[in-house]
């Protein structure tokens, strides 16, 4: 038996869910909302997330549990700089049969999996670094000749360290494009240090449970698509991103002077995503300029390349690109 | 989503959008008429202020003005109204982004209008957006767009003064006499009357310098540009017929006796036989008067003899020889009209009869002078004369064609004195002399013409006596 579903009824149920994913992985996170709500945001929108911080900030526990939290498989991979491809993809093995014999089987990478983590993702060689290309993209593992269709949802969650660049190889424009987000994690405020010393130095526990499954996030994943867009969001959008192209009818002074290279169409597609999930969080039908306004720090702050001048003078992205959003509006 | 809800929606929108449009084309068109308002009044002055630069070259045509005076402003208003009309936005969208920011709902009446004017059926949440803006279309139709946003006063006083200027400046383009082209005229009368009252050795010293050749390219030249170096001179023939006609013992105030004095060396021609006629008429007439000195009554004959020698001058060319057979009859008995020299006789002359003889220009009673002329010269001389007698006493000394059998004396002029080249185009420019026309200034010319109006008023008595003596 079916049971036609409102429009409304999605909403309301979306909102329930994205409360019950929030409630459950706050019992564990102290403070972080907003890295929380935009973690949850990359989930529900079909995107991956790249947190950078500095060390000890619990980025590797936030998503160790959102992952418990919609009881998704979960893979963790700590790159080093020998890591090597194969060690994410996986590859075929040679194994003994029962009858003596040797055959190869595939050994699936930890990449196979639907939470991935990829912690320090800076500091695995380019060659590495590119065999998530595919992964993140397509949502497939090519190896050989052989083609691993990944479970939806997938979603990789990548951190960095800001410092201790030495020996690190950043990551490629490419790379970094297929981000949906890229969160910077703060430091906590003075009472949070409390809270985290109290659930991490004493003997108490906290269990997370799952709330969610498989299935209700696809759900609430295409909920999300089916979010009605106006054609005036639509340019918004489509103005944003030219804004942050250098040599565009819309882009700032500020822009040409500092920006070598600006945001591409997926800065579009992902200002989309994410603003319909804002949308169903309002509880509205539509998009409105608002939610396209709110997801645009993390979603473009790291499709920007500034060129040497911009760098000498450090220049804020995220000022450059409230600029931006302030000049349009205007 | 039913579809008498997306149906009813869409009434409703149509409802508002009228309604905002209404709305909206009454704030538009009170902006329109707040604008067009001041500039009306700002370009008030324009016209009138052209008509009185205009003014200063040309006569205005009354009607004409008046017209554009009173339409330019009218246009300027209604050309700015319209472009403040038409540039406010009155469709469909403006005025539900009115009604949005005026009742701080997003976009919803937009999207809602949007999603109901697409072709492709519509999705869940397109209905669910649809019927989510029906309160708000509701709250809508029940308020106003307009607002405070128009000011209440329709029409802005500030640049009332505008409108007395515009009509100040109208009376002074209608009401002044601006007549700026006669600085020449105007300075020579004045310096006439002032030379008048200096003593004679003043003049005759500055005479004496050098003998003025007046027709010292003409005689025989019968080129049209060499006579147009002579036309510069007109306006010293009839002073210097003057001198001519009139016998140096003449001193009467009977300018028939001053018909033919000294001859000046000018080009004689078709001009100077016409106005040796003219000149005649002009004695018989001025005989009969100046002894009353019955001014303007002889000035007014002289006036109809001179336009009759102005028209015959324009009729054509006469011959030379023709010219050459009547100037013996008018070339004085002293030969001077052979001579290249320019000889002055002293005359009974008249201060403003000289100065009317000079402003005629050459006078072909000069005789013995050859010289081809044109005929325009030769008329526009003769008018040149005819008018400046208008106002002045006239000249009847200068313009006859008798010669005077008296003693000449011969004065030399100096080289200022002498007549300027001025160009038969300036010269044909300038049909008549009037007083009220400007002439191009001549330093030259009018210093002769000081000199002759000098040895005018100086002879003056003396002049009428020996005119007397020798009609005796």
């Amino acid at each position: 038996m079916t049971v036609a579903i409102t429009t409304s009824d999605s909403i309301t149920e979306f909102q329930q869910l994205f409360d019950r994913i929030r409630d459950e992985v706050g019992q564990v996170m102290v403070g972080q909302q907003a890295v929380i709500d935009s973690v949850l945001t990359a989930l529900f929108a079909g995107g991956h997330v790249l947190l950078e911080g500095v060390p000890g900030l619990g980025k590797t526990m936030l998503i160790s549990t959102i992952s418990r939290a919609v009881d998704l498989p979960f893979s963790r991979i700590q790159f080093t700089p020998d890591m090597m491809p194969a060690d994410i993809q996986g590859s075929s093995m040679l194994t003994e049969t029962a009858d003596g014999g040797h055959e190869l089987t595939f050994q699936p990478g930890p990449i196979v999996s639907n939470l991935v983590l990829a912690d320090e993702i800076n500091r695995a060689t380019p060659k590495t670094q590119s065999a998530l290309l595919e992964v993140m993209q397509e949502k497939q593992v090519t190896v050989g000749q052989r083609t691993i269709k990944l479970d939806e949802p997938f979603c990789v969650m990548a951190t960095q360290n800001p410092v201790d660049q030495e020996g690190t190889y950043p990551l490629p424009e490419a790379q970094l494009d297929r981000f949906l987000f890229k969160l910077v994690v703060g430091y906590p405020s003075e009472q949070d240090y409390h809270r985290i010393i109290d659930r991490t130095t004493s003997t108490s526990t906290t269990t997370v449970n799952a709330v969610a499954n498989r299935d209700m996030l696809n759900k609430m994943r295409s909920v999300v698509r089916n979010v009605a867009v106006s054609d005036s969001a639509k340019q918004h959008a489509i103005r944003l991103v030219m804004a942050t192209q250098p040599g565009s009818p819309y882009a700032t002074d500020e822009v040409n002077q500092y920006v070598a290279l600006g945001a591409s169409p997926r800065g579009v597609q992902g200002l989309m995503l994410a603003a319909k999930v804002q949308a169903l969080l309002a509880g509205r039908n539509t998009i409105i300029d608002t939610d396209i306004d709110i997801i645009l720090l993390p979603v473009l702050r790291h499709r920007l390349v500034l060129n040497f001048s911009a760098q000498a003078k450090r220049v804020d992205v995220d000022q450059l690109l409230t600029n931006v959003l302030e000049g349009l509006s205007a | 989503m039913a579809l008498n809800d997306s149906s009813q929606v869409r009434q409703q929108l149509e409802r508002l959008i009228q309604q905002g449009r209404r709305q909206l084309r009454h704030v538009a068109l009170r902006r329109a008429i707040q604008q067009a308002w001041p500039a009306l009044l700002l370009s008030t002055p324009t016209v009138p202020l052209v008509a009185l630069l205009y003014r200063f070259w040309q006569p205005l045509p009354t009607s004409h003005w008046f017209v554009v005076a009173f339409a330019l402003p009218v246009i300027i208003g209604l050309l700015v109204g319209w472009l403040n009309y038409d540039r406010q936005a009155i469709d469909r969208r403006s005025v539900l982004m009115q009604y949005q920011r005026h009742l701080q709902a997003a976009d919803g009446l937009t999207t809602a209008d949007e999603f109901l004017q697409q072709r492709e059926p519509l999705s869940a949440f397109q209905q669910a957006a649809i019927k989510q803006t029906l309160p708000v279309i509701e709250k809508a139709l029940s308020s106003s767009i307009v607002g405070t946003r128009v000011s209440s006063k329709l029409l802005c006083w500030r640049y009332w003064p505008m409108l007395p200027i515009a009509l100040l400046i109208t009376a002074l383009a209608w009401l002044m006499p601006i007549r700026l082209a006669q600085p020449a005229l105007t300075d020579a009368a004045m310096t006439a009357s002032k030379q008048h009252s200096q003593p004679r050795d003043t003049a005759a010293n500055a005479t004496s310098s050098k003998t003025e050749r007046i027709n010292n390219s003409a005689p025989n030249n019968q080129d049209s540009g060499a006579y147009k170096a002579d036309s510069s001179r007109i306006r010293l023939q009839p002073g210097d017929t003057a001198q001519q006609l009139s016998q140096p013992t003449a001193s009467t105030n009977n300018f028939a006796g001053q018909s033919e004095s000294t001859m000046l060396t000018q080009p004689v021609g078709d001009t100077q036989v016409q106005q040796i006629d003219t000149n005649k008429e002009l004695a018989s007439v001025s005989q009969s008067s100046t002894s009353n000195n019955d001014n303007e009554n002889v000035v007014e004959q002289q006036t109809s003899a001179a336009l009759k020698s102005s028209n015959s001058a324009q009729n054509g060319a006469l011959q030379q020889t023709g010219n050459r057979q009547q100037q013996p009859t008018t070339k004085p008995t002293s030969g001077a009209n052979k001579s290249p020299q320019r000889s002055q006789q002293q005359r009974p002359q008249n201060r403003q009869s000289e100065q009317q003889g000079q402003q005629q220009g050459r006078d072909p009673g000069n005789s013995g002078e050859k010289g081809q002329r044109t005929d325009n010269n030769d008329g526009m001389k003769k008018s040149h004369g005819v008018h400046s007698l208008l106002l002045t006493v006239p000249m009847l000394d200068q313009l006859l064609g008798q010669q005077s059998s008296g003693p000449q004396t011969q004065q030399q002029l100096p080289a200022s004195l002498s007549a300027p080249q001025q160009s038969d185009s300036a010269t044909q420019t300038r049909p008549a002399y009037r007083g009220d026309v400007g002439l191009v200034p001549q330093t030259a010319n009018s210093a002769q013409e000081q000199q002759l109006l000098q040895q005018f008023f100086d002879r003056t008595p003396q002049a009428g006596a020996d005119t007397n003596q020798q009609n005796n």
